[in-house]
């Protein structure tokens, strides 16, 4: 198809072509008309496809989200009809309750907020000072050192569960909620993201402060750490949902419940004269909720993360 | 249907084994011997030294007994019990025995939930590692070499002979997994096997034997029948429980996975290759519909479905696919496996084990071997079925009261019972998980990207005898 290219409308008195002193817009002709239906047609199938994609997006994402929902709420039998039932009738509280009936879920939780909690506070008092070494120190070995750190991202949790548990056997570690905390405060993606921040920081800020005689703790205190609130809140998040979600470590590093957190106990939701997964799925929930109210808060704050790192 | 079970022979040479193997079996022959040969002397210093030995026989051999034996001391002994599956009967057993048997014998039994039988497998393997092994515990039935022969756990021989038990009332079926080197290293927990799910109201709207098919032949004349009345393929096979596999290789090829010494595949076997073949041409057909892992609850969805007309699954699933089937209004019957050529028939038998593990003092493992002992008797066995589905793991339990309403109320737990007199043992290489994932990836991808079937068995074989001999 062949189309024509209407000429640019002539220079008005203020230069502009359309400016208020410009002639009056010429009747519309078929060599000017057609470009503009088609940089019509081509705004449209842009929305269109920008608002399939965002559907298909939104399903790929949302859809298992969805379904566990409406798992938790329907009875057996919607949950296993065929073809699918996607809504349900009525909703149910019994799946929560027989959830809380089947294991107790206040202990499971308690040991979730504890191993979540030190291992945030863990990671705080370890990652920042060791950023801000890394970022603003000249140290022998400093990079060979930072590429330990990186390169501790790089062992599979599954290559050290043995060593570990051997060693923790040994040290009369075993069931404790420091056994899942301890080996996760050093976290190398949270001392390099935090690294790169640090590093943005200007040098005149820093100069300026030591020359009013400011100790270090004081520059990481009132000036790296406000600076960097958006990449702390955003290694604290992926943290909390690291830690909150953990299944593997809290199974395979205990041998009681003492310690066991929340991901461990939802399969033990199964009952053998059971096939729905409608329990199960109240659990997930209960799993879930309180990482979408943390996400919910902390939204703002990541968005500012990933957008300043961007930006640079 | 009265049930007969062969009493397995090497059971017969286990016993005989145990009787001249055992430490304390060998003191009372010592000591025979050499009071006989006392006998024959005279004399004072004769005597002396006759006495002299005898006691030192009855020493060694009480001492022995001794070691397998549980005396109840005045501290009450902890044990820590690990299990796998069915986590809520198995603390009801703890519950119960530490409420009757062990308050007599003053043990107290801890139980654990680790997992499924692979987590359990590991944490197991990493406990023995660091020396913070549980005292028993729960685990599949094709472990038990794996686990004998790493010294994780103890021969059960010494600690029956002293407690005057022997293994006859155990041989429900198969048993070959409760063995290593035809000594006893587990006492059988839970068991099951595969059996066929029937939709007998289909099978009524077609005239058709409301029991379903007993032969392959029959099988696929049903499944015709079937698929004309439902419009599509009336049944799902899920190929992700290898297990279910293993029956059919048994049953319709006649053939084992590996061979008998568990050193080579049997996969390029005219009978291994027959079955997958047979898989696709039924699945090209129409007549089933082949799933794998990532589809499983739409498989157990359609197993209680009106538009299924059969399901090959465990027999421990009895409670929860009849319920199923119920809610949704639909009469379903288990049957056997159907019978393959010259009415062959074989399933692998599944389910758990129970294991002594090789920790703490004697007489913590001779507490741990009575709450075993305990666990896996007449009255005990039969109330785990009951409650679970699983098969009782005594012949006596049949005779039980509870069983013999179960049957009554419930005749799929009669064919399982049934189903078990083919029962065949599982692999006990310790390869056979890798094994598992590699068979069940290999050919799930014959019948999904359509490969010849006999080049890819070939193909696999190979792969699985590199495993092996690795």
């Amino acid at each position: 198809m062949t189309t024509t290219i209407a000429p640019p409308a002539p220079p008005t008195a203020s230069g502009s072509p359309h400016g208020a002193a410009a002639s009056p817009v010429p009747p519309t002709t078929p060599s000017t008309a057609a470009p503009k239906i088609a940089a019509l047609l081509g705004k449209v199938v842009r929305i269109f496809a920008r608002i399939i994609v965002s559907i298909l997006l939104v399903l790929v994402f949302a859809g298992p989200f969805y379904w566990m929902v409406l798992t938790a709420f329907q009875t057996a039998s919607e949950a296993l009809s065929i073809p699918p039932q996607f809504w349900v009738d009525a909703v149910r509280w019994d799946n929560f309750i027989a959830a809380f009936d089947r294991v107790n879920f206040g202990h499971f939780a308690l040991n979730s907020v504890i191993v979540t909690g030190g291992t945030l506070l863990g990671q705080f008092l370890i990652i920042v000072p060791a950023a801000y070494a890394f970022a603003r120190f000249q140290f022998k070995g400093r990079d060979v050192l930072f590429g330990v750190v990186l390169a501790t991202m790089m062992i599979p949790g599954q290559l050290i569960f043995l060593p570990v548990f051997a060693m923790y056997a040994k040290m009369g570690l075993l069931n404790t909620h420091l056994s899942l905390i301890l080996p996760f405060i050093a976290s190398g993606f949270g001392i390099f993201l935090l690294r790169q921040t640090f590093m943005r920081v200007p040098d005149s800020l820093i100069e300026a402060a030591r020359l009013d005689h400011a100790s270090e703790f004081t520059i990481i205190r009132r000036i790296m750490l406000p600076l960097a609130k958006p990449t702390i809140v955003t290694i604290g998040l992926i943290t909390f949902i690291g830690t909150w979600n953990n299944y593997f470590f809290p199974l395979v590093w205990t041998t009681t419940d003492a310690a066991r957190t929340l991901p461990v106990a939802v399969p033990r939701l199964e009952a053998l004269d059971e096939i729905a997964p409608t329990i199960v799925m109240a659990g997930n929930m209960l799993l879930v909720v309180p990482i979408l109210i943390v996400f919910l808060l902390a939204r703002r704050h990541i968005i500012s993360a990933f957008t300043y790192t961007g930006v640079k | 249907m009265p049930l007969s079970f062969p009493v397995r022979t090497n059971s017969q040479r286990t016993t005989a084994s145990r009787t001249t193997t055992t430490p304390s079996k060998k003191g009372t022959t010592m000591s025979s011997t050499r009071s006989s040969r006392g006998r024959a002397r005279a004399g004072v210093l004769a005597s002396i030294a006759l006495g002299s030995v005898l006691l030192s026989g009855c020493t060694a051999a009480n001492a022995d007994a001794a070691t397998y034996t549980y005396e109840p001391g005045e501290e009450t002994v902890e044990l820590e019990f690990w299990t796998a599956a069915v986590e809520d009967v198995n603390q009801e057993l703890v519950d119960m025995f530490n409420e009757t048997r062990g308050e007599e014998l003053n043990i107290h039994v801890t139980a654990n939930y680790q997992g499924d039988y692979v987590e359990t497998e590991q944490k197991v393997n990493a406990a023995a590692l660091a020396d913070t092994l549980p005292n028993m515990f729960v685990d599949e039935v094709g472990m038990t070499e794996r686990f004998a022969r790493a010294t994780t756990t103890l021969n059960l021989e010494p600690y029956m002979a002293a407690a005057g038990m022997d293994d006859a009332d155990f041989q429900m079926g198969e048993t070959d997994n409760l063995y290593v080197d035809d000594e006893m290293y587990a006492f059988p927990h839970m068991r099951s096997v595969p059996v066929m799910y029937v939709n007998q109201d289909m099978m009524r709207e077609l005239g058709l034997k409301e029991t379903g098919p007993e032969t392959f032949d029959e099988f696929e004349d049903y499944l015709e029948a079937a698929h004309d009345y439902v419009g599509g393929p009336a049944m799902i096979f899920c190929d992700y429980d290898f297990w279910v596999m293993e029956a059919l290789f048994y049953s319709y090829g006649g053939t084992a996975v590996l061979n008998d010494d568990e050193t080579a595949s049997m996969y390029d076997t005219e009978g291994a290759i027959k079955t997958v073949e047979w898989i696709a041409d039924l699945e090209d057909r129409d007549l089933i519909k082949v799933t794998g892992a990532a589809d499983v609850s739409a498989f157990f969805a359609a197993a209680g479905s009106a538009d299924t007309a059969f399901t090959f699954l465990s027999s421990g699933g009895i409670q929860s696919i009849l319920g199923l089937a119920a809610g949704n209004g639909v009469d379903v019957g288990v049957s056997l496996i159907p019978a393959g050529e010259n009415g062959q028939r074989g399933v692998s038998v599944g389910g758990s084990n129970i294991y002594l593990a090789n920790t703490g003092t004697d007489q913590e493992k001779a507490a741990a071997f009575e709450f075993m002992k305990w666990t896996s008797d007449t009255e005990q066995a039969a109330y785990s079925s009951s409650r679970t589905g699983y098969l009782p793991v005594r012949l006596s339990a049949l005779e039980t009261d509870l069983i013999k309403d179960l049957m009554e109320t419930t005749p799929g737990y009669a064919v399982a019972a049934e189903q078990i007199t083919f029962g065949k043992p599982r692999p006990m290489t310790k390869a056979y998980s890798e094994l598992e994932d590699l068979m069940t990836e290999r050919i799930h991808a014959i019948y999904f990207d359509d490969l010849d079937a006999s080049e890819a068995m070939s193909a696999l074989a190979e792969e699985v005898n590199a495993v092996l001999k690795r």
